[in-house]
Order: C-alpha cells, then structure tokens, then sequence
C-alpha cells in the first residue's frame, strides 16, 4: 500500500486560488509525472500532501489515514524540495545522520554508494556545494531514505547531462529493487516521459489529464502534409496545435486514430507520427492562465 | 519516540554554541580574576548566560522548524520535541554557571543573581566596599539547590520567551511586523508612559504582584520557581497557538 488520495481540494492564499477543487489518485507502485507549466499549483499540491501546508478546502489522506498532523500518514513519504531546507552549515553526511534518525529504513551504504557514484564528497558542506551538488545531495537523501512514497520536486535542477541520466537510472534501479509510490515533477518532461507510467497534468488550478502515459499518447497522433490536405483533413477533427512551414503544414489531434482516419491521410497523401509528450503536453496547456 | 529524536537534534543544534559561549565567558572570568585586585569584587556576571540563552531561543525556531518539515514531522511533535529540548541545555548550564560562580569566588568575591536576590548579600550595605569583600558565598544545600532551580526555572523561561519573540515575527504578516519593530519608538517619540495611561493603583499592585510572585519581599526562590514555572507554561502555549499553523515561508 501507499496510495495517496487528494478529495476535493482547494487552496487559496489570500483572495488567490492555487488550486481549485481538484480531485485525484495516486496509486501505490507506480511512477507519477506531476506536470504543469509555472504557477499552475503543482509544488502547492505537493506542500498540502506532505503537511506542510493546510487546504482551505478538501481532504488528503495516505492509505485512509488524513495527512494533517498526522505522523503515521506523512512519516510514509519524502519529499525532496527545490528549496533548501537543511541548515546549511550541515555537511552531507550529518544529513544522512539526521535523516537515518527519522526514517527507519534509511540505507546509509546506499547513500554513500551513491555519493560515490555521483562524486560528491559526504564531508562537504551544504553551503560550500553547487546548485547541481545540492541538488545531487537531495536526490541522494531522498532515495536512501527508503520511504513508501518518494516525491521529487525539480530533482534535476542545475544537473548536467551525465548525472541526469545516472539520476534516472538509479531511480528505475531503485524502483526495481523495491517498488513504491514515486511523484516526478519537472518541466524537462521528453527526459522522464520513458520512466512515467502514469501522467497528472494540473492547469489552470484544475486537474487537466490523469491517465498512463500510454493512454495519453495513444490518444493523440500528428498528421503532416500539404497545407490545403491538412486543412480537409483536420475538419471536424480535434486539432490542438498547427503548424506551417511554407506550403506544408502539421497538426496534432487528439483522438483514437481509427482505419476512417488512415484511409483518408491515405487520399490526402499525408504523414502520420507520434506525439512527443513534452510536445502534447505545450500544446494542452498553452490556454492555461499564469497567477 | 520521533518528538526524542528531535529533542536529541535539538540538542545537537544548540550545544556548539553552548560551548562557544563557555569558552569565551571562562576566558572573561579568568581575566577578570587575574587583574582584579585584591580590595575589588564584581558581581552579577552570570547575566551574560541569561542573554545567551535567549539569543539561543531567538535563532533556535526558524531551522528547526525547516528541517522537520524536510523529514515530515508533523507540528505537535516538533514542538514537544523542541521544549523538552531546553531543559537538559538550561539544567546543565545552572549547574556550570554554579560551578563557576563558586570556584571564582574562591578569588575573587563575585555574587551571582540569585545571591544578590535572595542570599546574604542583599542585606550588605553596598556602599561600604570593606563590607562588600567581606562577603562569603554561602554554600548550604538550600542555597546551592536554590540557586540551580532558579537559574534553570530563569533560563528555561527566557529561551521560551525567545523562542515565542521568533515565532510572533514569523507569523505575523509583514505590516504587523513593522507595527510591532516600531511601536516602543513610537511610544518613546510620543512620550507616553503606559504607567501614566494606567490608575497608579494598577501599577502598585502590579508591582507587589511581582514582589510576591517572586518571592523578593520573602527571600523565597522556590515562589520564584513556580512563578517562572506558569510564564513558561503560558509561553509553551501561545508558542503552540503559533506553530500549530505555521508554514514554510520563502
């Protein structure tokens, strides 16, 4: 078990809504892409399932029991935030001390292991590292830690090539070794878009999409041809971005692409392809209203 | 016992200060002995711990707070943990400023608060230094006693109070914040006097209130106790109206 259940929620700040009456579920075991563009609420949403923020309206609860100062529910998850919450003047390896004090099942070997595999020095300071080393010392920390839920809050800020891919393989290893519950949220979508299994997307303070990744992409397809075949074809169809490059133009439509659809591209003498997440993802939010 | 754990962070977080701070105040007291001569006395100094622990309660809520958070404890265990926090750190620095105190005074003679509040020193006219120096520390069960429950009961209260200064500032919006920084300027400015604005009864009873509630008039440092005792218990709890609702701020 591990399964997080968000009722009804809504968070205002003021007069401001943050989030408004959203509702979902995120399933025990499986790998979750929180998406959204800026402001759209998705750190607000993770704040109010670690505790560390009230909904002004809603429930969340982890496996049945409510989040709200509740230490049995939220010692299940950590969550790795974008801020820096460590005092700084800690070395690396004293928050591994401390975190192992909370979180039984915290693996000092493995966070050494992985110190070593991302070459950062447990000796060192939190305020002498980098933006990328202190975003490796978290990352580090959060996947030792070993809790039910892990959620990441733009786990690779400040990473360089290499160390994102190493990130995203221990991730899956880890995930391998002993499932649990993990909630991603970044905005370099393509790189993650392989390990998701499951997509929430929240705009305009709503819940956009909840679905697989799957499901998602297999419900939108891209056509590409000339400009006029397009124009026929993408009639009474659902277009959600066209674009035109001299007399050729591509659209992306969101729907099943069914033998109807195939036989008309056929006459059109047009191109299908597949949707990029990140690409589907731009083109469903672009209407999305910024705080 | 996750509110332990924290209280043994805590603890972590606070004792290199306490150290700091002993290394320096022995050093001050050593000079001071050293130069002193031997018609000359000084007294009081143990305030310098009291000032101490209440800069440690001022800076003691904004980090431990974060880090909490950053491992998911709720609130209510944050706080228990905080609090219990502060009495082994304010028992145990009684005990040295104690030690000090009565090994320095075997030099030098050097009252602390509590001798000059409750003990045979107050009875001393002051402005015979002859008398003054005659002055012997006295060392019976009662007063040693007496004086670490006071200065940990006073310590323990004046790391609440700093703690409860932080978490007001923290929680209060930023116009309320300038109100509050600016408010004793302002009253300073306007030369109002609160005592003036009250009946001079008010301001009489208040006043033997606090003679009484002190034991000052009984030269009873046990009222003393129990007093700093409800203060802290006050504290405690308008320290947990605040953080039960408090968030991390940016």
């Amino acid at each position: 078990m591990s399964v997080i259940e968000v009722k009804n929620i809504s968070k205002y700040y003021g007069k401001v809504c943050a989030l408004d009456n959203i509702s979902v579920k995120f399933e025990s075991n499986k790998i979750y892409g929180l998406l959204g563009r800026n402001g759209a609420g998705k750190t607000t949403l993770l704040n109010l399932i670690t505790n560390r923020l009230f909904p002004t309206e809603g429930e969340i609860t982890i496996d049945g029991d409510t989040v709200i100062e509740n230490d049995k529910a939220i010692e299940k998850v950590f969550y790795m935030t974008e801020k820096n919450l460590y005092d700084e003047g800690h070395t690396v390896k004293e928050i591994f001390k401390w975190t192992n004090e909370f979180y039984q099942s915290f693996d000092l070997d493995y966070a050494f292991s992985l110190c070593d595999k991302f070459d950062l020095k447990p000796s060192k300071k939190i305020k002498s590292l980098s933006t990328g080393y202190n975003s490796i010392s978290k990352l580090i920390t959060t996947l030792a830690s070993n809790a039910e839920i892990l959620i990441f809050d733009e786990p690779i800020l400040g990473l360089d090539a290499y160390h994102r891919d190493l990130f995203y393989k221990e991730l899956l290893a880890n995930f391998i070794k002993k499932p649990k519950t993990i909630i991603l949220s970044t905005h370099i979508i393509e790189e993650i878009s392989d390990i998701l299994e499951k997509v929430v997307v929240i705009n305009d303070r709503k819940i956009a999409i909840d679905d697989s990744v799957e499901k998602i992409l297999g419900n939108a397809y891209c056509v590409s041809g000339s400009s006029e075949n397009i124009d026929q074809f993408i009639k009474g169809r659902n277009p959600v971005n066209i674009e035109q490059m001299a007399a050729f133009k591509s659209a992306t439509i969101t729907g099943q692409l069914n033998d109807n659809d195939r036989e008309a591209a056929k006459k059109l003498n047009l191109q299908f392809s597949k949707v990029e997440l990140q690409k589907l993802f731009i083109y469903l939010t672009k209407g999305g209203r910024q705080q | 016992m996750k509110w332990l754990k924290f209280a043994k962070y805590q603890i972590a977080e606070i004792l290199p200060s306490v150290r700091n701070f002993y290394l320096i105040f022995l050093a001050i007291i050593i000079f001071i002995t050293i130069i002193s001569r031997s018609n000359s006395n000084f007294s009081g100094i143990d305030f310098a711990s009291v000032v101490f622990i209440f800069i440690a309660g001022l800076n003691s809520f904004r980090s431990s707070f974060n880090f909490a958070l950053a491992n998911n404890i709720s609130r209510k265990v944050f706080l228990k943990g905080m609090i219990v926090a502060i009495f082994p750190i304010t028992i145990t620095m009684s005990l040295i400023d104690l030690i000090i105190n009565r090994v320095s005074n075997i030099f030098v003679p050097n009252p602390n608060n509590f001798d000059m509040i409750y003990g045979a020193y107050r009875d001393i006219d002051k402005r015979n230094i002859i008398r003054s120096l005659d002055w012997m520390p006295q060392n019976d069960v009662t007063t040693l006693l007496g004086t670490i429950l006071w200065q940990f009961a006073l310590y323990s209260t004046v790391f609440l109070l700093g703690v409860l200064i932080t978490l007001i500032y923290y929680r209060i919006s930023k116009p309320f914040k300038i109100l509050v920084s600016v408010s004793p300027v302002i009253l300073i400015v306007l030369n109002i006097s609160i005592k003036g604005m009250l009946p001079e009864s008010f301001g009489k009873g208040l006043s033997n209130f606090a003679v009484a509630a002190f034991g000052f008039e009984t030269q009873n440092p046990f009222i003393a106790v129990l007093s700093f005792g409800v203060i802290g218990l006050v504290f405690s709890t308008f320290i947990y109206l605040l953080t039960r609702r408090a968030v991390i701020k940016e």
